[in-house]
């Protein structure tokens, strides 16, 4: 399991000189296709769910939209396609009840999760106990407040095509998740040998990976001498990898700051395959350059603002 | 002064990474706070964020040509002067050793010195918040006794408790909540660091003074 | 005038839902012309209920925007309906892929798929017959 379910937006930013991290969902392009879907703010806070089988009754009339993994939801006993909006009845149970296609899936509504803005954002801040749900992940007999003043009344249901599928990457061979990434500050530290032994290892997501990081298994990667280094400023995405050798990539509820060597950085384009990646699922890292990053991002963009568009569009027909 | 250039590096597309050159020490960190204020104020620049002698630079989006900026920021550090920071100044009451201080015996083991010889040099100095960072509230202390350094842990802790006052490397400095720590934890304070209610989240700052009054040493 | 493939695009599957022929835009010494293929289903807004035509044969259900047809989502395993199989008014029978988007095309009565007439991953017009329910 990869943690609790918890509400999250894209993010708590601008607050890393108080030692506050970013939080936000781990598949930020999965949290925004749910918010394009019911014409919310794309920063509208949703339950992201590490878990199944998960279950939820609506309280009152909602559209809502699923994205991220396929958790095979049922309303009320009908099974809905994967990134999917809908609208629910009072009373309805929707019960997502096994995740394929990924790690996490996204609970969106239409106006959004209505919990405060603690320092600019919903997200739940765990280690500092505050932000989302009263600061913590969500429990069993949870009520989550919705913003219910801009609710449409019925927009019918539609789906999203999954950035999975718009955002394909080609399959490798052993079957490992490609992940893009750019050398970091430390890379020099390490010879050719443990270069190469980093970058064709499909590393192993261990049990002890979570929204704080994960951490991967496979030979052991050293520095050619060990390094200790002054605490800077991480952000996530950045792989450490302590002197046991076995990398770890730090992510949206990370600490702010760390000294273990940097090998790398994942892309912010790949940072929600990273949030995909369930446990035991194997991760091949690929240099790029600074500009492939931005490219990459680019595409990013250009999914989004196509899925935009296409909503926008069917919403006015 | 030394002639070795600070060294820049990418922290993905999202940060750029500047670390001071020469040693950890006030006069570095005054440069690294003198930057920090300059290049906040930076186009597309989001926060400018001070660590120990080194800078994390974050953007709204990030530069195309960043090659260009990290020139710009060689050359900001070349002409930066010293910001002078003195803030207040406050005691902690610290036990320590004992269950929320079990790496007392591993640092005194480490360093070679007694367990009241590791209390005593450990609550000698009057520490400087270098920076924030890590968790919300949590600060980087500059001024530990350099006989007391021990290297991080080879594998992080899931979790060590909120008020831990721990040694990683050659730094100090205490948790001001629960959650994971590569360092080692000698002992515990009841002090409270953060609340996001304030309207400064963070009670301390850059260039605030911290002394740890012994409360109690747990052999 | 500076239009994209993508203002096309939209252009098109506007003027399928509003069931004209093609248009013309003239501006600035330049011209487009858009030239449906597909013949408009007259008398039918996009906010009419679903596009069907019953017949003794059963009720065909055709489809009510322009786009691929998707008989099977493409990360699930099973297609939405089978020959044979049982559905109930408002069943999702498959999707109809316009852009990024997925539209439901709805069972618009209860019985039995007798008749599945395209293939997914098929361009489908507006009005194009898909199944054939009784």
């Amino acid at each position: 399991m990869l943690g609790p379910a918890s509400v999250q937006d894209l993010g708590r930013v601008g607050q890393y000189r108080f030692g506050v991290g970013t939080s936000g969902a781990m598949d930020d392009i999965a949290l925004r296709a749910g918010n394009i879907l019911l014409g919310n703010d794309e920063n509208a806070a949703g339950v992201e769910i590490a878990f199944a089988p998960f279950k939820l009754r609506f309280n009152a009339d909602a559209a809502f939209a699923l994205t991220g993994a396929d958790g095979g939801a049922e309303l009320n006993g009908r099974l809905l396609p994967p990134w999917w909006r809908a609208c629910a009845h009072a009373g309805d149970i929707l019960v997502l009840k096994a995740m394929s296609r990924g790690a996490r899936s996204y609970l969106t509504v239409a106006g959004g999760i209505d919990v405060p803005l603690v320092l600019g954002s919903r997200s739940t801040q765990l280690r500092g106990e505050f932000g989302g749900f009263h600061g913590r992940a969500l429990q069993p007999g949870d009520i989550l407040p919705c913003d219910r003043s801009e609710s449409p009344d019925d927009a019918g249901e539609l789906g999203a095509e999954p950035a999975d599928i718009a955002l394909r990457q080609r399959t490798l061979a052993s079957g490992a998740r490609r992940i893009r990434v750019i050398i970091a500050g430390e890379y020099d530290r390490y010879d050719e040998a443990a270069r190469q032994l980093f970058w064709h290892t499909d590393w192993r997501v261990t049990p002890q990976s979570n929204r704080y990081g994960y951490r991967l298994e496979g030979p052991p990667v050293q520095p050619i001498v060990p390094i200790e280094k002054r605490s800077h400023g991480i952000v996530p995405g950045v792989i450490q990898i302590p002197p046991n050798g076995q990398p770890i990539i730090q992510l949206r509820d990370a600490q702010t700051s760390g000294g273990y060597p940097k090998f790398a950085t994942v892309v912010e384009a790949d940072l929600w395959r990273i949030g995909q990646a369930g446990l035991g699922s194997r991760l091949r890292f690929e240099p790029i350059s600074h500009q492939e990053a931005l490219a990459a991002q680019a595409e990013v963009s250009v999914y989004l603002e196509r899925l935009r568009a296409s909503v926008r569009l069917q919403g006015e027909l | 002064m030394s002639s070795a250039g600070p060294c820049i590096s990418l922290l993905g597309t999202t940060a750029v990474l500047l670390e001071a050159p020469g040693a950890m020490d006030l006069p570095t960190q005054r440069r690294i706070w003198n930057l920090a204020a300059l290049i906040s104020g930076w186009p597309g620049v989001r926060e400018a964020i001070p660590g120990v002698t080194n800078l994390m630079v974050t953007f709204i989006s990030p530069p195309s040509a960043i090659g260009t900026f990290v020139d710009a920021l060689r050359d900001a550090w070349d002409e930066a002067g010293e910001t002078e920071l003195v803030g207040r100044e406050v005691e902690m009451a610290v036990t320590y050793g004992g269950e929320l201080g079990f790496s007392l015996h591993d640092v005194a083991e480490h360093t070679g010195l007694s367990i009241d010889e590791v209390v005593a040099r450990h609550a000698a100095p009057l520490y400087v918040v270098f920076a924030l960072g890590s968790h919300p509230g949590y600060c980087y202390l500059g001024g530990m006794d350099p006989s007391l350094t021990v290297p991080r842990r080879r594998s992080p802790l899931q979790s060590v408790a909120g008020g831990s006052v721990s040694i990683g490397g050659s730094q100090t400095g205490v948790a001001a909540s629960p959650g994971p720590s590569g360092w080692h934890t000698i002992g515990h304070t009841r002090w409270t660091f953060f609340d996001p209610s304030w309207p400064i989240p963070a009670a301390l700052a850059p260039g605030d003074r911290v002394r740890f009054k012994i409360e109690r040493v747990i052999r | 005038m500076a239009l994209s493939i993508r203002d096309i695009e939209h252009l098109a599957i506007l003027l399928e839902r509003s069931g004209l022929g093609g248009i013309e835009i003239e501006d600035a010494g330049q011209r487009l012309k858009i030239t449906l293929h597909h013949v408009a289903f007259s008398g039918t807004s996009a906010h009419s209920p679903m596009n069907i035509a019953t017949t003794s044969a059963g009720t065909v259900v055709k489809a009510e925007v322009a786009g691929i047809y998707v008989a099977r989502h493409p990360w699930r395993e099973n297609p939405f309906v089978q020959l044979g199989q049982a559905v109930t008014e408002g069943e999702l029978v498959g999707l109809v892929k316009v852009g990024r988007i997925y539209t439901p095309i709805p069972s618009p009565a209860t019985g039995s798929v007798v008749e599945i007439l395209v293939e997914t991953g098929t361009a489908i017009g507006f009005g194009t017959p898909i199944i054939t329910i009784k």
